[in-house]
């Protein structure tokens, strides 16, 4: 009777064991889920700014004392990527390198202006730790509340008419890009473009299930 | 209070992993927990590097001297330690409202906001250092005693890691739900 106590004991460990690993790889996998499902695009999430809504243009100093027209239409016809980012916040260093590889590979049409405030040191440091001293940086709190930014990093997109074209927290490369995509688009936000699909979406179901009544 | 060494045993060596490996991944990415540091904005920003180096050594420490066994009270003195001192970080941050800063636990792949679920998951390991600090009294451990300490260890350690996949998904799920205004 010991030993069938002790041999069930074992098993039973060995079971729970494994149920452990399936739980663990279970979890982890809905972990992925979710991570693939959310970068889609870039939420918006501003009680400010309004897609379509022409910039107002703001004269202002970068870090190196030149000064800086941010909104209003452009002379020279491009679009402006404003990235809002700071010093102290860790998922926008993660970004960076893409913005640098945005800054090449959209140079034809897009101008990106660094946005920042705080500290003046912070961002000297910053700028040549991750040798960002090709953008213009800005570190002024107005440009951040004229474009009622609350959460980091926040991308808003300017289009060559001086009009809000979309804008959202960026998280991954994919945020930045679906700004560019809903540009193309026309497309406000991800969550207008969610809005029509549905809508187009419903408006197809209606008269099938109206047929099979 | 006294609790039987299997149970001591298999807390010692869960705890020492979750330090040992704590403290790996701080080293992996020395730049970004500074930075982490920073966030809770508990004390000034200068001491940031200090701090952020040194805390990784204490894990490590805490970690590696828990599975000593003449050294191993201190370790959980100095694990309760290290865990109030979290939870307090956490528990001021909550307070202040500021609920979307990176804890700096875990993986660089598995970022997670602090929440008062992590103050609980701290609080169930503050018990557990707790537990090794009462000492049992000794027997001798036949082979029986280690196998289930093994296999008590590893479920533990895979425990660990499902609650904090699980706090993980918390978070990542919060950016799925959908945002008015």
């Amino acid at each position: 009777m010991a030993e069938a106590l002790l041999i069930s004991t074992v098993l039973l460990w060995i079971v729970v064991l494994l149920m452990a690993v399936v739980i663990f790889a279970l979890v982890r996998q809905i972990g992925v889920l979710y991570e693939r499902v959310a970068p889609a695009g870039a939420l918006m999430m501003n009680q400010t700014l309004k897609v379509g809504q022409p910039i107002k243009q703001l004269e202002l100093l970068d870090i190196n004392g030149r000064l800086i027209t941010v909104g209003g239409v452009p002379r020279n016809g491009k679009s402006t990527l404003v990235f809002f980012i700071s010093p102290t916040c860790p998922v926008c260093k993660t970004l960076l390198p893409m913005v640098k590889s945005a800054h090449k590979s959209e140079n034809q049409w897009l101008e990106i202006i660094l946005a920042s405030d705080g500290d003046h040191h912070d961002h000297e440091s910053y700028i040549a730790r991750y040798d960002l001293a090709r953008f213009s940086y800005i570190s002024s709190e107005i440009l951040g509340r004229s474009y009622g930014v609350s959460k980091l990093p926040y991308a808003v997109l300017i289009d060559e008419q001086g009009k809000v074209a979309s804008m959202g927290i960026i998280n991954s490369r994919e945020h930045l890009e679906s700004l560019f995509e809903s540009k193309e688009r026309g497309v406000a936000s991800l969550q207008e473009y969610i809005h029509r699909a549905v809508a187009v979406d419903s408006d197809q179901q209606a008269p099938a299930s109206g047929n099979s009544h | 209070m006294v609790f039987d060494p299997i149970i001591t045993i298999t807390l010692s060596l869960l705890l020492s992993y979750v330090f040992v490996v704590a403290a790996f991944h701080k080293w992996q990415n020395p730049l970004e927990f500074t930075e982490t540091v920073k966030g809770y904005r508990v004390l000034p920003e200068r001491s940031a590097n200090a701090i952020a180096g040194l805390l990784p050594l204490l894990e490590s420490g805490t970690g590696l001297a828990l599975l000593v066994p003449m050294v191993s009270s201190f370790a959980a003195v100095s694990a309760m330690l290290l865990l109030l001192v979290y939870m307090l970080a956490i528990v001021v941050n909550l307070l202040r409202g500021r609920d979307s800063i990176d804890c700096g636990c875990g993986a660089p792949d598995q970022r997670q906001a602090i929440s008062a679920w992590l103050v609980l998951r701290n609080a169930v390991l503050f018990m557990f250092a707790w537990i090794i600090l009462h000492p049992p009294p000794a027997r001798p451990l036949l082979w029986f005693d280690w196998v289930v300490i093994v296999l008590a260890t590893a479920v533990g350690g895979l425990f660990y890691n499902i609650v904090n996949q699980l706090l993980v998904n918390r978070g990542l799920l919060k950016t799925l739900r959908p945002q008015h205004g």
